[in-house]
């Protein structure tokens, strides 16, 4: 595709993207627009931010890609630092395929909740139905009625027991054989609560099947006393499957990686800032010029209003003076420093989206050796 | 040829060249000895448990006043934004530690979300933590998840999520599930939980100034702002504090040093509780900062002493 054409497109876009999200910010939730009352600008929004969103998780794959091409170049060609190449790719593949496991395993623990999910949504339809279709009946009607009802409740009362089973067989995520004390609990909450549910299915078939039928109020009573008997199921059925997926291998691995690794490496990293802080502190802060004077003179301050030590063993009014210090001096800087990188910031955003910055990938950058210049 | 030489002379040549020597040292300590010193500093409360009644921190008295004067109700829950992860646990998690437990105690219900990815564990084990040290303290009291706090785990989006949460007439479209999958509609304190007007307060604990100005500025709608409250680390204390005094934020944890007054409300409030990290890591912390004025004054004797030593020869 000619380049003139591409940079035309993405500033077309970018331009038509940077105005809906300026106009729906602006705007009114609503507006009377060309005899149209009651227009929203900002109607879809919510599905153009899912939009955006998706665009985002494509920097995934860009991310992975480049880390693949820049530090598999530097194995290959065994350049200085490749020991840290080898360990950072080995270190993301290994974290994409325990997630990867983990995710599918997290997928299928969700499976028993869904079917249990799916039951509720089936008798709420099982319900609604024999409301409707009983405002106009005949005889036959009611039967053809209860009779379809009744093969659905079967249905139900057999998916409930197939689950019951799962429990007492120890099949997949709704596995109680392995269990300590505390957690074998969870398990007979499971058993119990699946059992309450049998019997109110059970409930709901006997209506069904009673002549005279009982009355559409009295139906809908023990359709609701079943749902309800389900979503207690469900809930009882999520914390089993939770607890038996943190007993599996894959996330058992999964937290080494990052509560065992991750976690004490990324607050190392960070907290090695403490020591250069201290040497930094140490170095700059000299009777070099008066302002350096009173910047060391100020920062103790600061230090001792806020640690135990200044008010028990210099000034209990160090507090105090310290807030004074932050309220009356450091605020006002701040700002004025905030409102000039917010109105540079404004100003920068507006060139971004009349396309008026140069991207470091046009022809107008690079030379046409395809070389970086100035 | 014999050269005289003054003995005295040499006597003060040595005094001087010795002072020199040492105004040398003072002034340029390698930085491993001041690591050494930071390392012990740091670390030696930690080990003996060592606890020292903290600094008065009133903005961190504001953030207990407003979550005191909260009462428990049906249709109202806090937000608590856990927008931290491994790098900055240290101040962050103490923070968060201590506000869940206030909202325990009080039967406050609250949510947990993030726009960090790598605060979902945090999200998920923190209340637990605290639950099961509320309750070896109050045997016949008990705190269940889904009546007592929900956790919405990690919410991608940053400020389009944010913004998308503030505007929605329904809470349960917008977060159909909780971290665990669970349907919204089917937790017990979430029912009554439809928009940003049942949202009684908004704690957000950060160290990334981004994060915390997207809630700022996008959690909110014409006719309502919840009050923010907000957790920052001791790096970003001068631009939080800025929004402290404008009252936009109308409380503020200074870093791990108001967590650590934060726990010493709570402990005046409920003297049988037990103290936590914040009151630990604040102490450990002090020792550090006292190393550091230590170590900038001895600096500077250094460079006082220098310049008096060249004044002298010249």
């Amino acid at each position: 595709m000619n380049q003139k054409f591409k940079n035309i497109l993405i500033a077309f876009f970018t331009f038509i993207g940077g105005l809906y999200f300026f106009l729906e910010f602006m705007l009114p939730k609503s507006i009377d627009i060309f005899g149209v009352t009651d227009f929203k600008f900002g109607h879809y929004h919510d599905d153009i931010s899912r939009g955006v969103q998706v665009i985002g998780i494509m920097a995934i794959g860009l991310g992975v890609i480049n880390i693949i091409r820049v530090h598999g170049d530097r194995v290959i060609k065994n350049k200085s630092g490749s020991t840290n190449s080898i360990a950072l790719i080995l270190g993301l593949f290994a974290m994409l395929v325990i997630e990867g496991i983990d995710l599918v395993q997290s997928e299928r623990r969700l499976q028993p909740r869904r079917q249990l999910d799916a039951i509720v949504l089936f008798v709420a339809k099982i319900d609604s139905e024999y409301k409707a279709e009983h405002e106009v009946v005949t005889a036959k009607t009611v039967t053809e009625i209860n009779d379809t009802a009744i093969r659905n409740i079967d249905a139900l009362v057999s998916a409930l027991n197939s689950l019951k089973e799962n429990v007492d067989t120890g099949s997949g995520y709704l596995n109680t054989k392995f269990q300590n004390e505390s957690d074998t609990k969870a398990g007979d909450v499971v058993v119990s609560t699946l059992s309450n549910a049998i019997v109110k299915g059970d409930a709901l078939k006997e209506a069904y099947l009673q002549d005279p039928p009982i009355s559409k109020e009295a139906m809908h009573v023990a359709s609701l006393e079943l749902i309800e008997a389900l979503k207690v199921s469900g809930n009882a059925v999520s914390e089993l499957t939770q607890i038996n997926h943190e007993k599996t291998f894959v996330k058992k691995i999964s937290h080494f990686f990052f509560e065992g690794l991750f976690v004490p490496l990324g607050a190392a990293m960070f907290s090695l800032l403490a020591f250069y802080i201290a040497t930094a502190a140490y170095r700059s802060f000299r009777f070099r010029s008066m302002e350096a004077v009173v910047m060391m003179v100020l920062a103790i301050i600061v230090m001792l209003g806020q640690i135990p030590h200044g008010p028990l063993y210099v000034s209990p009014y160090l507090p105090n003076i310290r807030d004074w210090l932050l309220k009356y001096l450091n605020t006002p800087a701040f700002r004025a420093i905030f409102f000039g990188s917010a109105i540079a910031g404004l100003a920068m955003a507006v060139r971004m989206w009349l396309s008026l910055e140069k991207s470091p990938l046009s022809n107008e950058y690079q030379g046409d050796d395809g070389d970086c210049e100035n | 040829m014999i050269v005289k030489t003054n003995p005295e002379s040499d006597i003060g040549n040595n005094a001087t060249s010795l002072f020199s020597r040492i105004v040398s040292a003072i002034e340029s300590i390698d930085r491993r000895i001041i690591f050494i010193f930071v390392a012990v500093s740091l670390s030696l409360p930690l080990v003996y448990d060592v606890s020292l009644a903290p600094a008065e921190m009133k903005t961190a008295t504001s953030f207990f006043n407003l979550v005191d004067a909260l009462t428990p109700r049906d249709d109202q829950i806090v937000l608590i934004a856990a927008d931290w992860g491994p790098s900055t646990k240290a101040e962050n998690q103490p923070q968060t530690t201590v506000a869940i437990e206030h909202l325990l105690r009080k039967r406050i219900r609250f949510a947990l979300v993030s726009n960090i990815a790598f605060a979902s564990p945090f999200l998920k084990n923190l209340p637990n933590e605290v639950v099961k040290r509320l309750q070896a303290e109050n045997p016949n009291e008990k705190w269940t998840y889904g009546k007592d706090w929900v956790n919405l785990g990690y919410r991608p989006g940053m400020s389009i999520m944010i913004q998308g949460l503030a505007k929605t007439s329904d809470f349960h479209a917008v977060i159909k599930t909780d971290a665990f999958g669970t349907s919204i509609g089917d937790i017990p304190m979430m029912k009554e939980i439809k928009t940003i007007k049942n949202i009684a307060l908004l704690m957000e604990f950060t160290g990334s100034t981004g994060v915390f100005n997207a809630w700022l500025q996008f959690f909110r709608i014409d006719d309502y702002i919840p009050p923010y409250v907000h957790g920052c680390t001791s790096v970003t204390i001068p631009e939080a504090y800025m929004y402290f005094v404008s009252k936009q934020i109308v409380g503020l944890f200074e870093g791990v040093a108001g967590a650590a007054w934060y726990e010493e409300l709570l402990s005046r409030k409920y003297p049988q509780r037990v103290h936590g990290d914040a009151l630990r890591f604040m102490t450990s912390l002090s020792f550090a900062h006292l190393v550091i004025i230590a170590f900038v004054l001895i600096g500077n004797i250094g460079t006082i002493a220098d310049r008096i030593c060249r004044c002298r020869m010249e």
